[in-house]
């Protein structure tokens, strides 16, 4: 009772306030307590059934370990980007203003057509380049030609050869012989042939 | 007929029947806390998002409430945090003195809100509220409004329960000149 009566004391003190009607005074939107039962019914059964997983969200391998590391970097970077800004470099005044025209106009001499006289007729510089063609064609085909001989000649034996031109030559083959070995040739002769094969051959040639 | 706080407990405590167990909390709590909330930060929007923030902290930690407080006061005591860390941040974002007595700020949401159905009378009762500290401000709404005891109100709180007499008083003093003197 006692207890009662304090807790009621201060309608004694304030006769203006108790003269205000308690009634509710703040209003709602229609219908909001039976929406807010179900929206709270629904928030609890996504909320039951978020984060499961305690993996839900999965980090790299060693994401932590060198997350500090990459930190630090990152602030180093932004430290000396901090203190040195730019590379430091600088250019004359105005360079930047005049550069474009300086190299337009640059080109534009570059690109000015050089005017030419026509110092030959069209018809001869086409027969001119068509006869060195032709020399050039005729000296690979002579040098082939000779080439393919004596790559051919180079196969042959040589006692073939010797036997050929025992059978077949003549007195000016002779002739073309004494006029053309040469010293260290004829040693060779000399040294390998003996007498008699040397007049057996004298014999049989004629002269 | 309201179920017992030790049924819904009992429920939650299942897997099975813990949905249900957090339906029939609604049904008990939903609109006392709705009040509670709304009477310290005026609007409803904000009271709306308040609300949802303290049942899911209510469904969130509710299996590892300890019955050594009710658990009305359990819940109540999440709102009021919630509802004092929100009007403070309010504060912050709108640049105001987090020692706003005068409660200007929420006098002018007071002023703006569209759900407002009291008299003349009701309208200068909730502006000298507002003048109140925002501990005085709780103490008041509580004591005058939601009609709880002080032993309830110091479970809540976590202030004793001759600093809550006091500051009810003081609280009810106050009003009550500023009801004069607005005549």
């Amino acid at each position: 009772m006692k207890k009662e009566n304090s807790d009621k004391d201060w309608l004694n003190e304030a006769p203006m306030l108790v003269k205000i009607s308690k009634e509710n005074p703040f209003a709602v939107p229609y219908d909001y307590f039976e929406s807010l039962n179900k929206n709270l019914n629904s928030l609890a059964k996504l909320e039951s059934v978020r984060f499961e997983n305690e993996d839900e969200f999965g980090l790299p391998e060693n994401y932590f370990n060198q997350l500090t590391e990459r930190i630090e970097d990152r602030i180093s970077k932004e430290t000396i980007q901090n203190l040195a800004k730019g590379d430091g470099l600088i250019v004359p005044d105005a360079y930047f203003t005049n550069l474009t025209e300086r190299i337009n106009s640059r080109i534009d001499e570059k690109l000015e057509p050089a005017k030419l006289k026509k110092m030959y007729p069209h018809w001869l510089r086409y027969s001119a380049a068509a006869s060195v063609v032709f020399v050039i064609g005729i000296f690979l085909y002579l040098n082939s030609s000779n080439y393919v001989f004596n790559q051919q000649l180079s196969k042959v034996p040589d006692q073939d050869i010797i036997n050929y031109l025992q059978f077949h030559s003549t007195v000016n083959d002779n002739q073309y012989i004494i006029e053309n070995v040469t010293e260290d040739g004829l040693q060779q002769v000399s040294t390998d042939v003996s007498e008699e094969d040397l007049e057996k051959y004298i014999n049989s040639t004629t002269l | 007929m309201q179920v017992e706080d030790s049924e819904i407990l009992e429920k939650f405590s299942k897997e099975s029947t813990r949905h249900e167990a957090f339906n029939l909390l609604l049904n008990k709590y939903q609109q006392k806390i709705y009040w509670h909330i709304r009477r310290l930060v005026i609007d409803h929007d904000d009271t709306d998002d308040l609300v949802q923030d303290v049942f899911i902290k209510v469904w969130k930690n509710l299996v590892n409430f300890r019955s050594d407080s009710q658990l009305f006061t359990w819940i109540y005591r999440i709102a009021t945090n919630e509802s004092i860390t929100f009007l403070n941040r309010k504060k912050l974002r709108n640049s105001v003195s987090i020692d706003d007595a005068n409660g200007l700020d929420l006098a002018e949401t007071l002023a703006d809100t569209p759900y407002f159905d009291g008299d003349k009378a009701q309208m200068k009762l909730q502006k000298a509220i507002l003048t109140l500290p925002e501990k005085q401000r709780l103490v008041f709404n509580m004591k005058y409004f939601d009609e709880l005891k002080y032993e309830e109100i110091s479970e809540i709180l976590g202030t004793s329960v001759g600093a809550l007499k006091a500051s009810f008083h003081i609280a009810v003093k106050k009003i009550e000149q500023i009801l004069l003197n607005s005549d």
